[in-house]
């Protein structure tokens, strides 16, 4: 809750891991669970300095990114959820990306608790991979194989109905 | 790529069933990741967030391959139920199959020691996920066949004597099949010969005076009894009460210990009261009051037995056997009331394990849709009825338990076919049996049916309903329900 002080922040400074400075303003930023608790604490001190937010874990390419996504939803913020403009914007917002980035983005949504970007990006990584070979999987997620042969054949036994 | 376990969770969650279990065999940390309890709950709770997008149908076939270890199942259409991807089945002998379609598992149930014979009586299945106790419940409510004019109207003495749980018709061949309770194995007692073996099924066993006996009433209204007595280690006689004589049988390959005398008499009644029950022996006899009971039998998965619940006080013959419709924690029938037959939507609660009532959409007339159709569409309660100029009324309750929110929405087929709603594609679209024979999306929008074409369909096939993909195991696999 906003404190009845004369105080009210316009907007807010955020600082990328890489020390890049983003002027961000208080709509956009509240679509941040996290940068939105920082400014309703600054709001409930009655300071009117502008803060200064840093953001340890988030380069500043994929905090462009973070804040694009922020921007766009707010906009759309009073509408409702299933404004289908919004879903499309969301599709094509994504699909830009590879998977590395995809998971940087995963990875700071999740850190800036913008819940929406996290599922969003969640939903469309699953979409991506869930037609992926066990190999194919090993591959993007970087994962070695440490099943011995024999285990590799009993475990796929054990699911073959997958493998259908 | 992704270090970040819960992170990777929360993706890997979203994940068809299939997708899963094949990457169960990326690595040993998926594996363990994606066997567990805790992982199949999540999954299961995401799919079921959008109820409407994960169903898959299920086809019924006089050859089942759903499950390659079952070569044979013969299912009914109208005794399937389904909850959380697992699909409750009866097959033609009458036995409950628990079968998680998707991942293949499957578990036979043990029979209800209280069920009913399957001849003389109709039960009805449904299945459901009790949130009080974290369990799936499966809910068996069957009564007697009073109409089938074939059998001998059944009477407290039915009851009395005839003990389900220690002897039971084995298949429908017409052998009296005894259960030897040292032995704990099933045998055959020779029948009387002249008895048509094609009819006996229709007779009853019961005991009197501590022998096997057999009854039935023709259809001059005389019983026949028939008695079976050992009168010595190696010979059984029969007694033909009408004739008044004695016929020697043969019994070749019976176990010494086969005595009749001692393994049943624990269940028996008096001589005395045998001699009553008869007396209610009566086909024209009009009070039944054991008949019209309504029994409800509650299976456990978690404990896997199952348990007599109290019986229903509705009239659940309603002239056609569904399975029960699960919605909120509560499988419905439609029934009738007992005191004037009106027309009621019960459900019996699975935590409290109790019928109640739901309130019917207030437009529809009570003494009508007794004989609509429920099922679940998109997470709601559903009722429907085909009206004779081949509109089809769809009532769907979008709030649970609230009448108010009961809206309807019209199914019109320019085909004049019946149709049979099955489960929701998107928002707009029905899938739905068009005449029993063919599966159509019906387009509410556009207010058309289209065909749907389906690549290497048997020929015969019925149509079960739905079930969702879930990984959730059919075995009591206590861990692996689902968090309300």
């Amino acid at each position: 809750m906003a404190s009845s002080s004369s105080s009210s922040l316009s907007r807010v400074v955020v600082k990328s891991s890489d020390n890049n400075l983003f002027v961000v303003n208080k709509k956009v930023a509240s679509q941040s669970q996290l940068l939105k608790q920082c400014i309703d604490n600054m709001e409930e001190k009655g300071t009117n300095d502008v803060i200064l937010i840093p953001l340890s874990n988030v380069t500043s390419n994929i905090l462009t990114l973070v804040l694009e996504y922020c921007e766009k939803h707010a906009d759309f913020a009073d509408d409702d959820n299933n404004n289908q403009e919004l879903k499309q914007w969301d599709h094509e917002f994504l699909k830009k990306f590879d998977y590395a980035t995809l998971n940087s983005l995963t990875m700071a949504a999740d850190y800036m608790v913008t819940k929406s970007l996290l599922n969003l990006c969640c939903q469309f990584i699953a979409d991506s991979i869930k037609d992926l070979t066990v190999q194919q999987i090993r591959q993007i997620f970087d994962i070695k194989n440490d099943f011995t042969p024999q285990e590799e054949a009993d475990i796929k036994n054990e699911n073959a109905w997958a493998f259908r | 790529m992704i270090h970040n376990e819960e992170i990777l969770e929360e993706i890997l969650s979203r994940l068809p069933a299939k997708s899963i279990g094949r990457f169960r065999c990326v690595s040993k940390p998926w594996r363990a990741l994606l066997s567990q309890p805790h992982f199949i709950k999540t999954h299961l709770n995401r799919i079921n967030d959008f109820p409407f997008e994960a169903q898959s149908l299920i086809l019924v076939t006089s050859q089942s391959n759903i499950i390659d270890d079952l070569s044979h199942i013969e299912c009914f259409v109208g005794k399937m139920a389904s909850c959380d991807g697992l699909t409750l089945i009866e097959d033609g002998e009458s036995s409950l199959l628990l079968i998680n379609p998707t991942t293949k598992e499957f578990e036979g149930l043990p029979k209800s020691p209280d069920a009913l014979e399957p001849r003389d009586s109709f039960t009805m299945y449904g299945m459901g996920y009790d949130s009080v106790s974290d369990d799936y419940k499966i809910v068996a409510l069957s009564y007697f066949d009073t109409d089938n004019e074939h059998e001998p109207d059944c009477t407290e003495m039915f009851v009395d004597v005839y003990s389900i749980k220690k002897v039971r018709l084995q298949d429908y061949s017409s052998v009296i099949v005894a259960f030897d309770l040292g032995e704990e194995k099933f045998g055959e007692v020779p029948p009387p010969s002249l008895v048509e073996d094609s009819e006996f099924v229709f007779s009853h066993l019961l005991m009197l005076k501590g022998c096997l006996c057999m009854f039935a009433s023709s259809s001059d209204y005389k019983t026949d009894i028939w008695l079976m007595k050992s009168t010595d280690e190696e010979r059984l006689v029969m007694y033909d009460l009408k004739e008044g004589r004695c016929n020697d049988i043969v019994v070749e390959n019976i176990p010494e210990e086969y005595g009749f005398g001692g393994t049943f008499i624990e269940s028996l009644v008096s001589p005395q009261c045998n001699i009553v029950a008869l007396s209610y022996f009566d086909t024209d006899n009009e009070h039944e009051p054991d008949c019209t009971e309504m029994f409800v039998d509650v299976y456990s998965i978690k404990k896997g037995t199952w348990k007599r619940a109290v019986s229903s006080p509705y009239d659940h013959s309603v002239g056609h056997v569904t399975s029960g419709v699960f919605v909120d924690g509560h499988i419905h029938w439609l029934a009738s009331k007992t005191s004037d037959y009106s027309s009621v939507i019960v459900a019996f609660d699975l935590g409290e394990e109790k019928f109640g009532e739901v309130p019917p959409p207030s437009l529809v007339e009570d003494s009508e849709f007794v004989f609509s159709h429920l099922l679940m569409l998109k997470g709601c309660l559903c009722m429907f009825a085909s009206s004779s100029d081949y509109k089809t009324d769809i009532w769907l309750m979008k709030e649970y338990g609230v009448k108010e929110s009961w809206t309807k929405f019209k199914i019109i087929d320019t085909d004049k076919s019946e149709f049979r709603p099955l489960c929701f594609v998107g928002m707009e679209q029905v899938v739905g049996v068009k005449d029993e024979e063919r599966l159509v999306m019906y387009d509410l929008k556009e207010g058309r049916c289209n065909d749907i074409v389906v690549e290497n369909i048997p020929e015969e096939y019925g149509f079960g309903g739905t079930f969702i993909e879930s990984l959730v195991s059919p075995q009591c696999n206590v861990e692996a329900t689902r968090n309300d």
